[in-house]
């Protein structure tokens, strides 16, 4: 933090402008200081390309200058030099041919070319003076030449003239020729030296220009390159300088330290804003930190308050518990009793049942009997065939109530079944009661007042003495209705025999009436064998309820094993009570 | 000057000088008399009339020998020659000899100044056709002069 704080202050120590500057930079948009750089480079190489521009648009005016006036002005006026001479020599050459006796047909061709040659550089020497691009000094060395050019001229021809009859006299002139002549190549000499020498003036102009302009780039790629670095570094300190103090502080914030200096505050640009906010975060973090530690301690109050109430209650359920546990003693030893009547009241009713099966047996011995003496009744009751009618009718009775009979021992048989688990969930309950009562009476000598596990065991225990004071009920109930239906099946085969009996009266009546009556007889005796036969079935039923009731015995032997697994059962759930009120305890 | 000049001539020929006829080539005296000559035709006969005997070659009274007249005015121009028909309408003012000489300028002066006198110079012989040393009389004669030289032998 301190390092960053301090960085402007260190830095604009040298000077108070250089500090105002720091302020008005640091104060601008990042947006603008991200500009700065590429904004200075810009203008920089806007002045190059401007000054690039003027250099290179004089250097062209120059160079046009060069090639398409001097150059070609030199060109015409070194020609003119060139063509003036050549003509000198030709006259010359005249004189000399007219003084030597050179034929009169080739002095006159030299003639002709010489006076051509005057005309054409008369014209060249008006061309000359006819050029744009002259300057008045070009134009007052011309007026001069042209006047020399025109004695010149004027004494040429005239010499080559007199040449033409006089070569003596040529000869005389040629003094005064070649002096004009001389006259005119120094004036041209004149010429051509001054725009030698202004084309040297723009070459050297050029130059100057061209070695001004490298110096121009040089210093400007310089002092652009500066200012640029110089601005880059000013928005490095403006920005990056005071990003990494703010990443230092947010990370600090993130680790959850509040106390951290925030610099960079008064700033007015992003940076301040985000400073701004920053702080805005921290005092937040305080503020939520604060409640979470009033929150905090109400919890812990509450918790205690709870774990107080809930230490209340366990000691209020282990006293309950106990109580429970001698209460449960009690109903063991009542349970002992009520398990030991079962087992009576189940003996008594195998024994019943065999009784009912030894009365079917006679039943069956009686029902043959019946058979027998129908067989032998068959040969003399054809006449009885009311009296067979009616004995029919008799026997149909007695096959219906037969029937009813063995319904009724069916009902015996599924009330018994009924019976079976009541019994031995009763035989059950009684063998772990009696268990569950040895235990408690143990666990009561053995842990005293820590005797706690009690009260599960003692609520299991009573909850199982409520079931078998129930089943008991039931069981009774259900003895009395097999002790009914005995009762009705003894009745109901009693009425069978009754009737068999007067059947066999009627038979008696009727076996003079219808001794002959064979098949009538036979029908008899078929019906008295179905009898039989349904005796039978109503025995074999009988034998069945024996075996149901022998079943009894060996349901309520399972009974007892269920009544151990209850115990075992009753012990684990001791534990898990044990376990629990520790952690109610410990909560 | 111009009476005493005239006498210190006379003088001269008559102590020196041969007899004229019997020389091959003319002498001063006979420059000098021809000049006269051309003085008083220019005088009594006009100016073309002169200009047009002086340089018709037949024309005896200014062709003698070596001896003939040259007219130029003061511009330098030639209008009558007597030896050279092709100087004439020529303007030789910057005529210069063999030893580089204005010989044109200085009668011009010549006669512009004194009025005449004798210049020395390099000219071609009409006889022998070759530039020789020539002694000219000069003497200036209205808008011209006038002048008859004799080569040196």
């Amino acid at each position: 933090m301190a390092d960053v704080a301090v960085l402007p202050a260190s830095r604009a120590a040298g000077s108070s402008g250089l500090r105002s500057i720091f302020g008005v930079f640091h104060n601008l948009p990042i947006k603008l200081k991200a500009a700065a750089a590429s904004v200075v480079l810009f203008i920089c190489l806007l002045a190059l390309g401007a000054n690039a521009y003027i250099t290179s648009t004089k250097s062209a005016e120059g160079l046009r200058l060069l090639s398409h006036d001097l150059e070609p002005k030199l060109q015409d006026i070194s020609g003119l030099n060139a063509a003036v001479v050549a003509t000198q020599l030709k006259i010359f050459r005249y004189v000399s041919w007219a003084s030597n006796g050179v034929s009169e047909n080739l002095l006159n061709q030299l003639h002709q070319d010489i006076v051509a040659d005057l005309g054409r550089l008369n014209g060249r020497i008006e061309a000359l003076g006819r050029r744009t691009d002259l300057s008045a000094d070009d134009r007052s060395a011309l007026q001069s030449l042209s006047a020399k050019w025109q004695k010149c001229k004027s004494q040429a021809k005239d010499t080559v003239d007199v040449g033409q009859t006089d070569p003596a006299m040529a000869t005389m002139m040629l003094g005064q020729t070649d002096d004009s002549f001389k006259a005119v190549d120094a004036e041209i000499q004149n010429l051509a030296i001054e725009t030698t020498e202004t084309a040297n003036g723009v070459r050297t102009s050029l130059y100057a220009d061209a070695e001004q302009n490298k110096r121009i780039i040089i210093l400007g790629t310089a002092l652009g390159l500066v200012i640029s670095a110089f601005v880059t570094f000013l928005v490095g300190a403006s920005i990056v300088g005071p990003i990494k103090s703010i990443t230092t502080v947010m990370q600090q914030l993130s680790a959850g330290k509040t106390d951290v200096e925030i610099s960079h505050r008064e700033r007015r640009d992003e940076i301040g804003k985000m400073v701004q906010a920053i702080d805005v975060f921290r005092r937040n973090m305080i503020e939520i930190r604060a409640m979470e530690q009033a929150t905090h301690q109400a919890e812990q109050n509450r918790v205690a308050e709870r774990s107080a109430a809930m230490h209340a209650l366990a000691g209020e359920f282990e006293q309950s518990v106990q109580q429970i546990a001698k209460e449960l003693t009690d109903a063991v030893g009542a349970m002992h009793g009520n398990a030991e009547a079962m087992s009576r009241i189940a003996a008594e009713t195998r024994d019943k049942s065999q009784a009912t099966a030894g009365i079917v047996i006679d039943t069956q011995t009686n029902v043959d009997s019946v058979a027998q003496a129908a067989e032998e009744l068959a040969k003399s009751i054809e006449q009885l065939a009311a009296q067979t009618q009616s004995a029919r009718k008799l026997t149909d009775k007695t096959v219906a109530e037969s029937a009813s009979a063995s319904a009724n021992v069916r009902q015996l048989l599924d009330a018994v079944s009924q019976i079976v688990p009541i019994t031995g969930l009763i035989q059950a309950i009684a063998q772990q009661t009696n268990l569950l009562a040895l235990n408690a009476t143990i666990e009561a000598a053995r842990a005293g007042a820590a005797g706690k596990g009690f009260a599960v065991v003692a609520a299991e225990v009573k909850s199982l003495a409520q079931q078998t004071a129930k089943a008991t009920e039931e069981i009774n109930q259900k003895i009395t209705a097999v002790n009914a239906s005995c009762g009705a099946v003894v009745g109901i085969m009693e009425q069978v025999i009754s009737a068999i009996g007067r059947l066999g009266e009627g038979t008696l009546e009727m076996a003079s009436a219808v001794g002959q009556q064979a098949a009538a007889t036979q029908e008899i005796s078929r019906n008295a064998q179905q009898a039989a036969d349904s005796s039978r079935i109503v025995a074999h039923n009988i034998v069945e309820l024996d075996q149901k009731t022998r079943e009894n015995d060996d349901a309520s032997g399972q009974a007892l094993a269920g009544a151990k697994r209850l115990l075992d059962h009753a012990a684990v759930l001791q534990r898990q009570v044990d376990h629990f009120l520790r952690h109610v305890r410990a909560a | 000057m111009r009476t005493f000049a005239l006498l210190t001539f006379a003088a001269l020929i008559a102590m020196a000088a041969p007899a004229p006829a019997a020389n091959e080539f003319g002498s001063k005296d006979e420059a000098v008399a021809m000049v006269k000559r051309v003085q008083d035709m220019f005088k009594t006969e006009g100016a073309e009339a002169a200009f047009t005997a002086i340089s018709d070659k037949s024309t005896t009274e200014f062709h003698d020998r070596d001896l003939y007249a040259f007219v130029y005015d003061m511009s330098g121009k030639c209008v009558a020659h007597g030896a050279r028909p092709a100087l004439i309408g020529k303007n030789l003012i910057d005529l210069k000899d063999q030893d580089g000489k204005f010989l044109i300028r200085e009668m011009v002066d010549m006669a512009k100044g004194p009025g005449s006198g004798w210049i020395e110079y390099k000219w071609p012989n009409p006889i022998t056709n070759k530039i020789e040393d020539k002694l000219s009389y000069v003497e200036k004669m209205g808008d011209y002069f006038v002048g008859v030289g004799v080569y040196k032998q």
